[in-house]
């Protein structure tokens, strides 16, 4: 397209996010000697002050193990921790407290699911439904699992746009599906699946569902009673939490019937040689001393998500990446890849024959970070034929200014590499 | 222009970039694809030895500008060393790169790739086709291993 296209016009900034940029203290940083632009949000969000400060808080004033010590500093430990899990259970409207397990992240969730409530159910010939924008886990879990039982992985396909091909859904989800677990949003190409739909029909052929929310929890609000799902994966790090630390949400009539994951620790309720009992969800599935400090800070970030209201996130970042696909259309040699009906997060894109991490290294030294390579997402950048992307992902704290450094650094790139 | 950047994206590398010397197969040789995970590119190295002394050289690969023009110029300088020499002269190069030193020195138009060492994260890019000549002629046959040299490295293991 060429340049001399009109300029489309930057969103404003709410009320809400006025203040976003300077509740985080890296934004500050320069990079190269240029200003940080940090657009790789899809990979790691960075962390508001609040967050920081909680974590620091717990280790200054409260450091201790939890559900152990009768002492006060275990006490307020414990008590942190569990007001945090009872924020995350809120801020997706679990029915339960208990129902939110904390994991070290989305993938060790999955993993959790595959092995303590999918697997003892799975025979050889039954199925595992997924859809090929899946990442890897998502995919690498499931495969691992049908590897050891002799079950099959099923996958839905994507269209030329990257949405799903529901062509043969109904024919994909039959009496041999013993799970369908769906990506919300695809990290790689930013398309937001409209599951509820699909989640339904399961539902109603009493098939369990599992959505991976990593890249969407961040970005809109989610109700998972109204979903319907059974399960639901996010990470911390990606919600402007700690690292190390994630969720699995589970329906408690489900959790309850789980086997643990892991031995050990708090999921005790007592051991003989002679065999042992273990405690109710979620601790069944906690084993060993948790990610105190993670579960806490991640509390807080869920405070600070709050706070200014996934509504209010969501409608400023849908504008600011609507601008931001403007912007990118209208340089000489780039091509957005993927073109789905619904799109949140990310906008991945080459350069004519600039390799994405050329185009990493170019933009990186004009102080914008963006990822490039596969994202964790061999197979879909196999069915775009593309082996690799540069992908810029968005968040709450970025603005039409950190779009229109990124469309000056390209063009910049195109003149080396084009 | 930033300058670590001129360094890095020389004109001696762009060019090998665009227009590189001996991409394609080689028949009969040995060959061995090495892929780095963290970007997933991957480049195949064609091995064969004449009459014991120098070498025939030659490459395919999906990879960056960087990954190009170093297997580009690999096969350029290694051809004109004894194989033995090509394969010593190849494994120094890795090592040092690995090492991550302030400064290098190259022969030639190798010369060029030292300004990857501004850019810690691209020197995979660098060392990639010496890694694949390497295990090229550690096969000795035309099986192709697939290797990733450095599986617990973190450099291997990509966020999401």
């Amino acid at each position: 397209m060429s340049q001399t296209t009109s300029q489309p016009t930057p969103p404003a900034i709410p009320p809400a996010l006025a203040h976003a940029r300077a509740d985080f203290p890296i934004l500050q940083r320069s990079v190269h000697g240029k200003p940080l632009v940090y657009l790789d949000n899809a990979a790691s969000t960075q962390k508001p002050q609040v967050v920081i400060d909680a974590v620091t808080r717990y280790y200054a004033n409260e450091n201790a193990n939890i559900h152990r010590g009768v002492h006060l500093l275990s006490t307020e430990a414990t008590g942190a921790y569990e007001t945090a899990r009872g924020k995350i259970a809120t801020f997706i409207n679990a029915a339960d407290d208990s129902e939110i397990v904390y994991t070290r992240g989305a993938t060790e969730s999955v993993n959790l699911v595959a092995h303590s409530f999918v697997e003892p159910k799975l025979q050889a010939g039954d199925e595992i439904l997924i859809s090929a924008m899946e990442h890897h886990a998502n995919i690498v879990p499931w495969q691992l699992l049908c590897e050891r039982v002799g079950a099959k992985l099923k996958v839905i396909p994507v269209t030329d746009d990257c949405d799903l091909d529901l062509t043969h859904f109904d024919e994909l989800l039959n009496e041999k599906t013993k799970l369908l677990s769906l990506v919300y949003v695809s990290n790689a190409i930013g398309t937001v699946n409209d599951i509820a739909p699909l989640l339904a029909k399961a539902k109603a052929k009493g098939i369990p569902t599992l959505v991976d929310a990593a890249q969407a929890i961040q970005h809109m609000p989610i109700d998972v009673q109204q979903l319907g799902c059974d399960f639901l994966v996010a990470s911390g790090h990606k919600i402007y939490g700690p690292t190390g630390i994630g969720i699995l949400y589970g329906r408690r009539s489900l959790l309850d019937g789980m086997r643990p994951y892991q031995g050990g620790g708090d999921m005790i309720a007592h051991v003989a040689f002679e065999g042992s009992t273990f405690k109710e969800p979620p601790s069944r599935f906690e084993a060993g001393t948790p990610h105190i400090e993670g579960a806490i800070g991640l509390g807080a970030a869920v405070d600070y998500l709050s706070g200014i209201g996934l509504q209010a996130i969501h409608d400023y970042e849908s504008d600011l990446i609507a601008y931001a696909v403007a912007k990118l259309q209208q340089i000489e040699g780039l091509t957005i890849v993927g073109n789905p009906r619904l799109r949140s997060g990310a906008i991945s894109f080459t350069m004519g024959d600039a390799h994405p991490h050329d185009i990493g290294t170019v933009l990186d030294t004009e102080g914008v970070a963006i990822r490039s390579g596969h994202h964790c997402c061999e197979p879909l950048m196999k069915r775009l034929g593309v082996p690799a992307t540069a992908r810029a992902s968005f968040s709450l704290y970025n603005t039409p200014a950190d779009v229109d450094a990124l469309a000056a650094a390209l063009k910049k790139t195109a003149i080396l590499f084009m | 222009m930033n300058s670590d950047l001129k360094k890095l994206y020389q004109q001696t590398l762009l060019q090998h970039s665009k227009q590189p010397h001996n991409n394609g197969e080689l028949p009969d040789a040995a060959s061995a694809t090495v892929r780095n995970p963290l970007c997933g590119d991957e480049i195949t190295v064609y091995h064969k030895t004449n009459d014991g002394e120098k070498s025939q050289i030659a490459f395919t690969a999906q990879a960056c500008t960087i990954c190009l023009a170093s297997a580009s110029m690999m096969t350029q300088h290694l051809a004109t060393l004894p194989t033995p020499e090509a394969v010593s002269f190849s494994q120094v190069f890795v090592s040092k790169f690995q090492s991550k030193p302030d400064s290098i020195e190259l022969p030639g138009e190798l010369a060029a790739l030292s300004g990857v060492l501004s850019f810690p994260s691209r020197i995979r890019c660098a060392t990639l086709p010496f890694e694949a000549y390497l295990a090229a002629f550690k096969s000795g046959g035309t099986s192709e291993s697939v290797a990733s040299l450095d599986a617990t490295s973190p450099a291997t293991q990509e966020p999401k």
